[in-house]
Protein backbone atom coordinates (compact mmCIF):
# COMPACT_ATOMS: atom_id res chain seq x y z
CA UNK A 1 0.00 0.00 0.00
CA UNK A 2 2.81 2.39 0.91
CA UNK A 3 6.27 2.22 -0.59
CA UNK A 4 9.07 4.53 0.43
CA UNK A 5 12.07 4.43 -1.89
CA UNK A 6 15.51 5.93 -1.22
CA UNK A 7 14.00 8.81 0.72
CA UNK A 8 16.30 11.68 1.73
CA UNK A 9 15.12 14.56 3.91
CA UNK A 10 17.19 17.54 5.02
CA UNK A 11 16.63 20.38 7.44
CA UNK A 12 18.85 23.07 5.96
CA UNK A 13 22.35 21.60 6.08
CA UNK A 14 21.34 18.77 8.43
CA UNK A 15 20.54 15.48 6.81
CA UNK A 16 17.80 13.83 8.89
CA UNK A 17 16.81 10.93 6.62
CA UNK A 18 19.54 9.33 4.55
CA UNK A 19 18.01 7.22 1.83
CA UNK A 20 15.58 4.93 3.59
CA UNK A 21 13.33 2.42 1.84
CA UNK A 22 10.50 0.42 3.35
CA UNK A 23 7.05 -0.88 2.49
CA UNK A 24 3.77 -1.12 4.35
CA UNK A 25 1.52 -3.86 2.93
CA UNK A 26 -2.24 -3.41 2.88
CA UNK A 27 -4.06 -4.18 6.15
CA UNK A 28 -0.82 -4.71 8.05
CA UNK A 29 0.69 -2.98 11.06
CA UNK A 30 4.26 -1.96 10.36
CA UNK A 31 6.41 -0.34 12.98
CA UNK A 32 9.42 1.91 12.69
CA UNK A 33 11.37 1.85 15.94
CA UNK A 34 14.33 3.98 16.86
CA UNK A 35 15.88 6.18 19.51
CA UNK A 36 15.52 9.93 20.02
CA UNK A 37 16.39 11.88 16.93
CA UNK A 38 16.54 8.82 14.66
CA UNK A 39 14.22 10.51 12.17
CA UNK A 40 10.92 8.75 12.89
CA UNK A 41 8.81 11.91 13.10
CA UNK A 42 10.55 13.35 10.07
CA UNK A 43 9.60 10.25 8.07
CA UNK A 44 5.92 10.57 9.00
CA UNK A 45 5.86 14.32 8.41
CA UNK A 46 7.34 13.78 4.98
CA UNK A 47 4.72 11.17 4.09
CA UNK A 48 2.02 13.61 5.24
CA UNK A 49 3.50 16.33 3.07
CA UNK A 50 4.44 18.68 5.90
CA UNK A 51 8.14 18.36 5.09
CA UNK A 52 9.58 18.25 1.57
CA UNK A 53 11.68 15.29 0.52
CA UNK A 54 15.12 16.18 -0.84
CA UNK A 55 15.07 13.11 -3.08
CA UNK A 56 13.52 9.68 -3.31
CA UNK A 57 9.95 8.61 -3.79
CA UNK A 58 6.85 7.90 -1.76
CA UNK A 59 4.30 5.73 -3.51
CA UNK A 60 0.77 5.18 -2.22
CA UNK A 61 -1.40 2.59 -3.97
CA UNK A 62 1.14 2.73 -6.75
CA UNK A 63 0.96 6.50 -7.24
CA UNK A 64 3.75 8.95 -6.59
CA UNK A 65 2.66 11.25 -3.76
CA UNK A 66 6.08 12.69 -2.95
CA UNK A 67 5.30 16.37 -3.44
CA UNK A 68 1.58 16.52 -2.78
CA UNK A 69 0.37 19.18 -0.29
CA UNK A 70 -0.81 17.91 3.12
CA UNK A 71 -4.53 18.50 2.58
CA UNK A 72 -4.51 16.33 -0.56
CA UNK A 73 -2.68 13.59 1.29
CA UNK A 74 -5.65 13.43 3.66
CA UNK A 75 -8.07 13.32 0.72
CA UNK A 76 -6.37 10.30 -0.84
CA UNK A 77 -6.65 8.34 2.40
CA UNK A 78 -3.63 8.96 4.63
CA UNK A 79 -4.07 10.54 8.03
CA UNK A 80 -1.82 11.02 11.00
CA UNK A 81 -2.02 11.06 14.76
CA UNK A 82 1.00 13.31 15.33
CA UNK A 83 3.71 13.25 17.96
CA UNK A 84 2.63 15.15 21.05
CA UNK A 85 -1.00 14.61 19.96
CA UNK A 86 -1.56 18.20 18.77
CA UNK A 87 -5.14 18.35 19.94
CA UNK A 88 -6.79 21.72 19.29
CA UNK A 89 -6.88 22.80 22.93
CA UNK A 90 -9.74 25.30 22.77
CA UNK A 91 -11.98 23.22 20.53
CA UNK A 92 -14.31 20.72 22.15
CA UNK A 93 -13.85 16.98 21.71
CA UNK A 94 -16.69 17.05 19.18
CA UNK A 95 -15.19 19.95 17.24
CA UNK A 96 -11.80 18.21 17.20
CA UNK A 97 -13.45 15.14 15.69
CA UNK A 98 -15.32 17.26 13.16
CA UNK A 99 -12.03 18.79 12.06
CA UNK A 100 -10.78 15.26 11.48
CA UNK A 101 -13.64 14.83 9.01
CA UNK A 102 -12.95 18.20 7.39
CA UNK A 103 -12.73 16.96 3.82
CA UNK A 104 -15.74 14.69 3.98
CA UNK A 105 -19.22 15.61 2.84
CA UNK A 106 -21.10 12.38 3.70
CA UNK A 107 -22.89 13.44 6.89
CA UNK A 108 -24.23 9.95 7.49
CA UNK A 109 -20.84 8.28 7.12
CA UNK A 110 -19.29 10.87 9.42
CA UNK A 111 -21.92 10.12 12.04
CA UNK A 112 -21.29 6.37 11.78
CA UNK A 113 -17.55 6.79 12.11
CA UNK A 114 -18.03 9.03 15.10
CA UNK A 115 -20.15 6.32 16.69
CA UNK A 116 -17.35 3.85 16.01
CA UNK A 117 -14.82 6.15 17.70
CA UNK A 118 -17.06 6.52 20.75
CA UNK A 119 -17.45 2.78 20.78
CA UNK A 120 -13.74 2.09 21.03
CA UNK A 121 -13.05 5.13 23.24
CA UNK A 122 -16.16 5.58 25.42
CA UNK A 123 -14.30 8.15 27.49
CA UNK A 124 -14.41 10.54 24.56
CA UNK A 125 -18.17 10.32 24.40
CA UNK A 126 -18.43 11.27 28.07
CA UNK A 127 -16.30 14.33 27.38
CA UNK A 128 -17.82 15.39 24.10
CA UNK A 129 -18.39 19.03 25.09
CA UNK A 130 -15.15 19.39 27.01
CA UNK A 131 -12.29 21.50 25.60
CA UNK A 132 -9.56 19.28 24.15
CA UNK A 133 -6.89 21.01 26.22
CA UNK A 134 -8.55 19.95 29.47
CA UNK A 135 -8.32 16.20 28.70
CA UNK A 136 -5.67 14.06 30.36
CA UNK A 137 -2.70 12.98 28.28
CA UNK A 138 -4.15 9.52 27.68
CA UNK A 139 -7.52 10.92 26.69
CA UNK A 140 -5.82 13.36 24.33
CA UNK A 141 -4.06 10.43 22.70
CA UNK A 142 -7.38 8.66 22.25
CA UNK A 143 -8.79 11.84 20.74
CA UNK A 144 -5.81 12.19 18.41
CA UNK A 145 -6.32 8.66 17.10
CA UNK A 146 -10.09 9.09 16.83
CA UNK A 147 -9.65 12.43 15.06
CA UNK A 148 -7.29 10.83 12.56
CA UNK A 149 -9.84 8.04 11.97
CA UNK A 150 -12.55 10.58 11.18
CA UNK A 151 -11.09 11.15 7.72
CA UNK A 152 -11.73 7.44 7.02
CA UNK A 153 -8.11 6.76 6.14
CA UNK A 154 -6.89 3.61 4.47
CA UNK A 155 -3.43 4.29 5.96
CA UNK A 156 -3.06 5.61 9.49
CA UNK A 157 0.27 7.06 10.62
CA UNK A 158 0.78 6.91 14.37
CA UNK A 159 3.63 8.91 15.90
CA UNK A 160 4.54 7.65 19.38
CA UNK A 161 1.09 7.04 20.81
CA UNK A 162 2.78 5.86 24.05
CA UNK A 163 4.57 9.16 24.65
CA UNK A 164 4.11 10.47 28.19
CA UNK A 165 1.26 8.11 29.07
CA UNK A 166 0.88 5.76 32.05
CA UNK A 167 1.77 2.13 31.20
CA UNK A 168 -1.78 0.86 31.77
CA UNK A 169 -3.22 3.36 29.32
CA UNK A 170 -0.47 2.58 26.84
CA UNK A 171 -1.57 -1.03 26.94
CA UNK A 172 -5.20 -0.02 26.37
CA UNK A 173 -4.34 2.25 23.47
CA UNK A 174 -2.25 -0.43 21.78
CA UNK A 175 -5.11 -2.88 22.14
CA UNK A 176 -7.37 -0.35 20.45
CA UNK A 177 -4.91 0.07 17.63
CA UNK A 178 -5.05 -3.67 16.99
CA UNK A 179 -8.83 -3.55 17.24
CA UNK A 180 -9.10 -0.75 14.69
CA UNK A 181 -6.77 -2.60 12.34
CA UNK A 182 -8.92 -5.71 12.67
CA UNK A 183 -12.37 -4.00 12.53
CA UNK A 184 -11.75 -1.49 9.76
CA UNK A 185 -8.83 -3.08 7.95
CA UNK A 186 -6.93 0.19 8.34
CA UNK A 187 -3.28 -0.16 7.42
CA UNK A 188 -1.00 1.23 10.15
CA UNK A 189 2.47 2.69 10.18
CA UNK A 190 3.42 2.96 13.83
CA UNK A 191 6.45 4.92 14.96
CA UNK A 192 7.68 4.13 18.47
CA UNK A 193 10.46 4.45 20.98
CA UNK A 194 8.61 1.91 23.10
CA UNK A 195 9.92 -0.99 21.03
CA UNK A 196 8.53 -3.72 23.27
CA UNK A 197 4.95 -2.55 22.83
CA UNK A 198 5.36 -1.83 19.15
CA UNK A 199 6.98 -5.18 18.30
CA UNK A 200 4.24 -6.88 20.24
CA UNK A 201 1.43 -5.67 17.99
CA UNK A 202 3.20 -5.14 14.66
CA UNK A 203 3.51 -7.63 11.84
CA UNK A 204 6.66 -6.22 10.37
CA UNK A 205 9.30 -3.92 11.80
CA UNK A 206 12.13 -1.63 10.74
CA UNK A 207 14.85 -0.22 12.95
CA UNK A 208 15.82 3.36 12.21
CA UNK A 209 19.16 4.74 13.43
CA UNK A 210 20.24 8.31 12.70
CA UNK A 211 18.35 8.48 9.47
CA UNK A 212 19.16 5.00 8.18
CA UNK A 213 17.37 1.68 8.37
CA UNK A 214 19.74 -0.78 9.99
CA UNK A 215 17.51 -3.81 10.53
CA UNK A 216 14.21 -5.10 9.34
CA UNK A 217 12.13 -8.21 9.65
CA UNK A 218 9.14 -9.95 11.01
CA UNK A 219 8.22 -8.19 14.28
CA UNK A 220 8.41 -11.32 16.41
CA UNK A 221 11.79 -12.25 14.89
CA UNK A 222 13.16 -8.78 15.62
CA UNK A 223 11.94 -9.03 19.19
CA UNK A 224 14.24 -12.09 19.49
CA UNK A 225 17.17 -10.33 17.81
CA UNK A 226 20.07 -9.82 20.21
CA UNK A 227 21.01 -6.35 19.01
CA UNK A 228 17.42 -5.19 19.23
CA UNK A 229 17.04 -6.68 22.68
CA UNK A 230 20.15 -4.88 23.89
CA UNK A 231 19.52 -1.53 22.28
CA UNK A 232 15.73 -1.20 22.43
CA UNK A 233 14.27 -3.74 24.79
CA UNK A 234 16.64 -3.14 27.69
CA UNK A 235 17.60 -6.80 28.02
CA UNK B 1 -24.62 63.81 34.09
CA UNK B 2 -26.14 64.39 30.64
CA UNK B 3 -22.78 65.40 29.35
CA UNK B 4 -21.25 62.26 30.77
CA UNK B 5 -23.91 60.08 29.14
CA UNK B 6 -23.42 61.95 25.92
CA UNK B 7 -19.70 61.20 26.02
CA UNK B 8 -20.46 57.54 26.68
CA UNK B 9 -22.76 57.40 23.63
CA UNK B 10 -20.20 59.14 21.46
CA UNK B 11 -17.45 56.92 22.82
CA UNK B 12 -19.33 53.70 22.21
CA UNK B 13 -20.25 54.68 18.68
CA UNK B 14 -16.62 55.53 17.95
CA UNK B 15 -15.63 52.29 19.69
CA UNK B 16 -18.02 50.28 17.52
CA UNK B 17 -16.16 51.53 14.45
CA UNK B 18 -12.77 50.76 16.02
CA UNK B 19 -14.08 47.30 16.82
CA UNK B 20 -14.79 46.58 13.16
CA UNK B 21 -11.18 47.50 12.36
CA UNK B 22 -9.67 45.82 15.41
CA UNK B 23 -11.34 42.50 14.55
CA UNK B 24 -9.31 42.34 11.35
CA UNK B 25 -6.03 42.88 13.19
CA UNK B 26 -6.83 40.26 15.73
CA UNK B 27 -8.16 37.62 13.29
CA UNK B 28 -5.20 37.99 10.98
CA UNK B 29 -2.85 37.86 13.94
CA UNK B 30 -4.68 34.72 15.03
CA UNK B 31 -3.89 32.80 11.86
CA UNK B 32 -0.53 34.26 10.84
CA UNK B 33 0.94 35.63 14.09
CA UNK B 34 1.84 39.01 12.70
CA UNK B 35 0.36 42.51 12.71
CA UNK B 36 -0.95 43.50 9.31
CA UNK B 37 0.18 47.11 9.37
CA UNK B 38 -1.54 47.74 6.04
CA UNK B 39 -4.93 47.11 7.66
CA UNK B 40 -5.60 50.81 8.36
CA UNK B 41 -4.94 51.58 4.71
CA UNK B 42 -7.33 48.86 3.56
CA UNK B 43 -9.83 50.74 5.75
CA UNK B 44 -8.97 53.96 3.90
CA UNK B 45 -9.58 52.31 0.53
CA UNK B 46 -12.99 51.28 1.86
CA UNK B 47 -13.93 54.94 2.26
CA UNK B 48 -12.86 55.69 -1.33
CA UNK B 49 -14.82 52.74 -2.66
CA UNK B 50 -17.94 54.35 -1.15
CA UNK B 51 -16.93 57.75 -2.47
CA UNK B 52 -16.58 56.53 -6.04
CA UNK B 53 -19.43 54.04 -6.15
CA UNK B 54 -22.10 56.18 -4.49
CA UNK B 55 -22.82 58.36 -7.58
CA UNK B 56 -23.21 55.22 -9.71
CA UNK B 57 -25.43 53.44 -7.22
CA UNK B 58 -27.60 56.42 -6.36
CA UNK B 59 -28.35 56.87 -10.04
CA UNK B 60 -30.12 53.55 -10.23
CA UNK B 61 -31.15 52.99 -6.62
CA UNK B 62 -32.00 56.53 -5.52
CA UNK B 63 -30.69 58.08 -2.34
CA UNK B 64 -32.30 56.05 0.39
CA UNK B 65 -31.25 53.30 2.77
CA UNK B 66 -31.02 50.78 -0.04
CA UNK B 67 -28.19 52.74 -1.63
CA UNK B 68 -26.49 53.20 1.73
CA UNK B 69 -26.67 49.45 2.24
CA UNK B 70 -25.33 48.78 -1.27
CA UNK B 71 -22.42 51.15 -0.59
CA UNK B 72 -21.68 49.28 2.62
CA UNK B 73 -21.67 45.94 0.79
CA UNK B 74 -19.51 47.32 -2.02
CA UNK B 75 -16.95 48.65 0.46
CA UNK B 76 -16.92 45.32 2.30
CA UNK B 77 -16.52 43.30 -0.87
CA UNK B 78 -13.86 45.64 -2.30
CA UNK B 79 -11.83 45.69 0.91
CA UNK B 80 -12.21 41.95 1.31
CA UNK B 81 -10.78 41.35 -2.15
CA UNK B 82 -8.01 43.89 -1.53
CA UNK B 83 -7.07 42.07 1.68
CA UNK B 84 -6.97 38.71 -0.09
CA UNK B 85 -4.83 40.19 -2.87
CA UNK B 86 -2.37 41.76 -0.43
CA UNK B 87 -1.99 38.46 1.40
CA UNK B 88 -1.52 36.55 -1.83
CA UNK B 89 1.00 38.90 -3.42
CA UNK B 90 2.91 40.24 -0.43
CA UNK B 91 2.66 37.87 2.51
CA UNK B 92 2.21 34.38 1.10
CA UNK B 93 5.60 34.27 -0.64
CA UNK B 94 7.14 35.02 2.78
CA UNK B 95 5.24 32.31 4.65
CA UNK B 96 8.34 30.54 5.96
CA UNK B 97 10.45 33.64 6.51
CA UNK B 98 11.11 35.32 9.86
CA UNK B 99 8.17 37.33 11.19
CA UNK B 100 10.22 40.53 11.02
CA UNK B 101 10.46 40.18 7.23
CA UNK B 102 6.69 39.94 6.94
CA UNK B 103 6.22 42.84 9.35
CA UNK B 104 8.48 45.10 7.31
CA UNK B 105 6.66 44.01 4.17
CA UNK B 106 3.35 44.98 5.81
CA UNK B 107 4.75 48.44 6.49
CA UNK B 108 5.82 48.58 2.85
CA UNK B 109 2.32 47.66 1.68
CA UNK B 110 0.91 50.32 3.99
CA UNK B 111 3.16 53.02 2.55
CA UNK B 112 2.41 51.79 -0.96
CA UNK B 113 -1.35 52.23 -0.44
CA UNK B 114 -0.95 55.60 1.26
CA UNK B 115 1.33 57.10 -1.37
CA UNK B 116 -0.29 55.50 -4.41
CA UNK B 117 -3.55 56.88 -3.06
CA UNK B 118 -2.12 60.37 -3.07
CA UNK B 119 -1.32 60.33 -6.78
CA UNK B 120 -3.70 62.70 -8.58
CA UNK B 121 -5.27 60.19 -10.91
CA UNK B 122 -5.74 57.65 -8.11
CA UNK B 123 -7.47 59.31 -5.13
CA UNK B 124 -5.51 62.56 -4.94
CA UNK B 125 -3.81 63.96 -1.85
CA UNK B 126 -6.53 66.51 -1.04
CA UNK B 127 -9.55 66.00 1.18
CA UNK B 128 -12.70 64.78 -0.53
CA UNK B 129 -16.18 65.00 0.93
CA UNK B 130 -17.80 61.63 1.44
CA UNK B 131 -21.41 61.56 0.20
CA UNK B 132 -24.23 61.80 2.72
CA UNK B 133 -25.48 58.23 2.68
CA UNK B 134 -28.23 58.88 5.20
CA UNK B 135 -29.62 62.29 6.15
CA UNK B 136 -28.66 62.98 9.72
CA UNK B 137 -31.54 63.46 12.10
CA UNK B 138 -31.88 63.34 15.85
CA UNK B 139 -33.42 60.06 16.95
CA UNK B 140 -33.50 61.37 20.44
CA UNK B 141 -32.67 64.79 21.80
CA UNK B 142 -33.48 66.77 24.83
CA UNK B 143 -32.02 67.89 28.15
CA UNK B 144 -28.55 68.15 26.68
CA UNK B 145 -28.50 64.60 25.35
CA UNK B 146 -28.72 63.63 21.70
CA UNK B 147 -28.52 60.47 19.71
CA UNK B 148 -28.10 60.92 15.98
CA UNK B 149 -29.49 58.60 13.32
CA UNK B 150 -25.92 58.09 12.15
CA UNK B 151 -24.97 56.81 15.59
CA UNK B 152 -27.90 54.42 15.64
CA UNK B 153 -26.84 53.11 12.24
CA UNK B 154 -23.27 52.68 13.47
CA UNK B 155 -24.47 50.65 16.45
CA UNK B 156 -26.90 48.52 14.49
CA UNK B 157 -24.51 47.72 11.63
CA UNK B 158 -21.56 47.07 13.94
CA UNK B 159 -23.50 44.85 16.29
CA UNK B 160 -25.15 42.86 13.50
CA UNK B 161 -21.75 42.29 11.85
CA UNK B 162 -20.16 41.25 15.14
CA UNK B 163 -22.96 38.78 15.81
CA UNK B 164 -22.62 37.36 12.31
CA UNK B 165 -18.89 37.04 12.85
CA UNK B 166 -19.48 35.23 16.09
CA UNK B 167 -21.76 32.70 14.41
CA UNK B 168 -19.25 32.30 11.59
CA UNK B 169 -16.31 31.68 13.91
CA UNK B 170 -18.06 29.53 16.49
CA UNK B 171 -20.52 27.48 14.44
CA UNK B 172 -19.48 27.07 10.83
CA UNK B 173 -16.99 24.53 9.58
CA UNK B 174 -14.69 27.15 8.06
CA UNK B 175 -14.91 29.24 11.23
CA UNK B 176 -13.91 26.29 13.39
CA UNK B 177 -11.12 25.56 10.91
CA UNK B 178 -9.97 29.16 11.31
CA UNK B 179 -9.73 28.69 15.06
CA UNK B 180 -8.07 25.30 14.68
CA UNK B 181 -5.49 26.84 12.39
CA UNK B 182 -4.77 29.63 14.86
CA UNK B 183 -4.15 27.00 17.56
CA UNK B 184 -1.90 24.72 15.55
CA UNK B 185 -1.13 25.24 11.89
CA UNK B 186 0.48 21.89 11.15
CA UNK B 187 -2.22 19.97 13.00
CA UNK B 188 -4.76 21.86 10.88
CA UNK B 189 -2.96 20.71 7.70
CA UNK B 190 -3.03 17.14 9.00
CA UNK B 191 -6.83 17.40 9.21
CA UNK B 192 -6.91 18.06 5.48
CA UNK B 193 -7.58 21.77 5.95
CA UNK B 194 -6.24 23.77 3.04
CA UNK B 195 -4.49 26.30 5.25
CA UNK B 196 -3.82 28.81 2.48
CA UNK B 197 -7.48 28.90 1.63
CA UNK B 198 -8.49 29.46 5.25
CA UNK B 199 -5.87 32.21 5.56
CA UNK B 200 -7.30 33.91 2.43
CA UNK B 201 -10.76 33.61 3.88
CA UNK B 202 -9.59 35.19 7.13
CA UNK B 203 -8.09 38.11 5.23
CA UNK B 204 -11.33 38.47 3.31
CA UNK B 205 -13.50 38.63 6.41
CA UNK B 206 -11.10 40.82 8.41
CA UNK B 207 -10.67 43.28 5.55
CA UNK B 208 -14.39 43.32 4.74
CA UNK B 209 -15.08 44.32 8.33
CA UNK B 210 -12.59 47.17 7.90
CA UNK B 211 -14.55 48.17 4.77
CA UNK B 212 -17.74 48.28 6.84
CA UNK B 213 -15.90 50.30 9.50
CA UNK B 214 -14.72 52.73 6.83
CA UNK B 215 -18.25 53.28 5.55
CA UNK B 216 -19.52 54.01 9.05
CA UNK B 217 -16.52 56.18 9.86
CA UNK B 218 -16.88 58.24 6.69
CA UNK B 219 -20.59 58.69 7.39
CA UNK B 220 -19.66 60.18 10.75
CA UNK B 221 -16.52 62.06 9.65
CA UNK B 222 -17.07 62.78 5.96
CA UNK B 223 -13.70 64.35 5.16
CA UNK B 224 -11.62 61.60 3.58
CA UNK B 225 -8.04 61.51 2.30
CA UNK B 226 -5.44 58.79 1.63
CA UNK B 227 -3.88 59.11 5.08
CA UNK B 228 -7.19 58.87 6.93
CA UNK B 229 -6.55 55.22 7.84
CA UNK B 230 -3.41 55.88 9.85
CA UNK B 231 -4.88 57.08 13.13
CA UNK B 232 -8.03 54.91 13.27
CA UNK B 233 -5.83 51.99 12.22
CA UNK B 234 -3.36 52.62 15.03
CA UNK B 235 -6.11 53.13 17.59
CA UNK B 236 -7.89 49.94 16.57
CA UNK B 237 -4.53 48.18 16.82
CA UNK B 238 -4.14 49.52 20.37
CA UNK B 239 -7.68 48.30 21.10
CA UNK B 240 -6.80 44.82 19.81
CA UNK B 241 -3.67 44.75 21.96
CA UNK B 242 -5.63 46.01 24.95
CA UNK B 243 -8.13 43.17 24.58
CA UNK B 244 -5.38 40.62 23.99
CA UNK B 245 -4.25 40.26 20.40
CA UNK B 246 -5.73 37.18 18.75
CA UNK B 247 -8.75 37.31 21.05
CA UNK B 248 -11.96 38.23 19.21
CA UNK B 249 -14.19 39.29 22.15
CA UNK B 250 -11.11 41.08 23.53
CA UNK B 251 -10.84 43.22 20.41
CA UNK B 252 -14.47 44.30 20.77
CA UNK B 253 -14.06 45.06 24.44
CA UNK B 254 -10.79 46.94 23.86
CA UNK B 255 -12.39 49.02 21.11
CA UNK B 256 -15.30 50.19 23.23
CA UNK B 257 -12.82 51.01 25.98
CA UNK B 258 -10.55 53.00 23.65
CA UNK B 259 -13.47 54.81 22.00
CA UNK B 260 -14.89 55.87 25.35
CA UNK B 261 -11.49 56.85 26.76
CA UNK B 262 -10.92 58.98 23.70
CA UNK B 263 -14.21 60.91 23.83
CA UNK B 264 -13.98 61.30 27.61
CA UNK B 265 -10.54 62.78 27.28
CA UNK B 266 -11.68 65.08 24.50
CA UNK B 267 -14.73 66.16 26.50
CA UNK B 268 -13.30 66.54 29.99
CA UNK B 269 -9.62 67.24 29.53
CA UNK B 270 -8.87 68.66 26.13
CA UNK B 271 -9.47 67.58 22.53
CA UNK B 272 -5.73 67.94 21.95
CA UNK B 273 -5.14 64.89 24.15
CA UNK B 274 -7.59 62.56 22.43
CA UNK B 275 -4.89 60.78 20.45
CA UNK B 276 -2.29 60.96 23.19
CA UNK B 277 -4.53 59.13 25.66
CA UNK B 278 -4.78 56.12 23.33
CA UNK B 279 -1.02 55.81 23.04
CA UNK B 280 -0.70 56.42 26.78
CA UNK B 281 -2.95 53.38 27.26
CA UNK B 282 -0.81 51.36 24.85
CA UNK B 283 2.32 52.16 26.84
CA UNK B 284 0.59 51.19 30.09
CA UNK B 285 -0.59 47.84 28.70
CA UNK B 286 2.80 47.03 27.28
CA UNK B 287 4.38 47.73 30.68
CA UNK B 288 1.85 46.09 32.97
CA UNK B 289 -0.08 43.48 31.00
CA UNK B 290 1.47 42.86 27.60
CA UNK B 291 -0.85 39.91 26.92
CA UNK B 292 -3.81 42.30 27.09
CA UNK B 293 -6.70 42.44 29.52
CA UNK B 294 -8.43 39.32 28.19
CA UNK B 295 -5.30 37.73 26.74
CA UNK B 296 -3.70 34.52 27.86
CA UNK B 297 -0.29 34.33 29.47
CA UNK B 298 2.09 33.71 26.61
CA UNK B 299 3.44 36.76 24.84
CA UNK B 300 5.18 36.55 21.56
CA UNK B 301 7.42 39.31 20.30
CA UNK B 302 6.22 40.81 17.05
N1 LIG C 1 12.41 21.48 12.28
C1 LIG C 1 13.65 20.96 12.37
N2 LIG C 1 14.72 21.73 12.06
C2 LIG C 1 15.97 21.22 12.13
N3 LIG C 1 16.25 19.98 12.50
C3 LIG C 1 15.23 19.17 12.83
C4 LIG C 1 13.88 19.62 12.78
N4 LIG C 1 13.08 18.61 13.15
C5 LIG C 1 13.89 17.57 13.42
N5 LIG C 1 15.18 17.91 13.23
C6 LIG C 1 16.36 17.00 13.40
O1 LIG C 1 16.16 15.87 12.59
C7 LIG C 1 16.56 14.71 13.28
C8 LIG C 1 15.41 13.72 13.32
O2 LIG C 1 14.38 14.24 14.14
P1 LIG C 1 12.98 13.52 14.36
O3 LIG C 1 12.11 14.45 15.11
O4 LIG C 1 12.49 13.04 13.05
O5 LIG C 1 13.42 12.32 15.26
P2 LIG C 1 12.51 11.25 16.02
O6 LIG C 1 13.03 9.93 15.63
O7 LIG C 1 11.09 11.51 15.79
O8 LIG C 1 12.88 11.53 17.53
P3 LIG C 1 11.98 11.41 18.85
O9 LIG C 1 11.90 9.97 19.21
O10 LIG C 1 12.74 12.18 19.87
O11 LIG C 1 10.66 12.00 18.52
C9 LIG C 1 17.03 15.16 14.65
O12 LIG C 1 18.44 15.22 14.62
C10 LIG C 1 16.44 16.52 14.82
O13 LIG C 1 17.27 17.33 15.61
MG1 LIG D 1 9.57 11.94 16.99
Amino acid sequence: MLQVEHLHVNYGAISAIKGISFTVPERSIVTLIGANGAGKTTTLRTISGLVKAASGKILFKGEDITSIPPHHIVSIGISQSPEGRMIFPELTVLENLKMGAYRRKDAKGIQEDMEYCFNIFPRLKERIKQAGGTLSGGEQQMLAIARALMSKPSLLLLDEPSLGIAPLLVKLIFEKIVEINRDLGTTMLLVEQNAAMALNIAHHAYVLETGEITLEGNASDLAQNEEVQKAYLGM
Amino acid sequence: MEEFLQQVINGLSLGAIYALIALGYTMIYGVLRFINFAHGDVFMVGAYIGFFIYPLLSESLGTGYLTAFAVLLAAMLGCGLLGVTIEFLAYRPLRNRPKLTVLITAIGVSLFLEYTGQIDFVFGADYKTYPTLVERSAVFSGSGLSLGSDQVIVFVVAIVLMLLLRVLVMKTKIGIAMRALSMNLSAASLMGINTNRVISFTFFIGSALAGAGATLYAMSYPKINPLMGVLPGLKAFVAAVLGGIGNIPGAVFGSFFIGTAETMTAGYISPTFRDAIVFGILILILIFKPSGLLGKGGVEKV
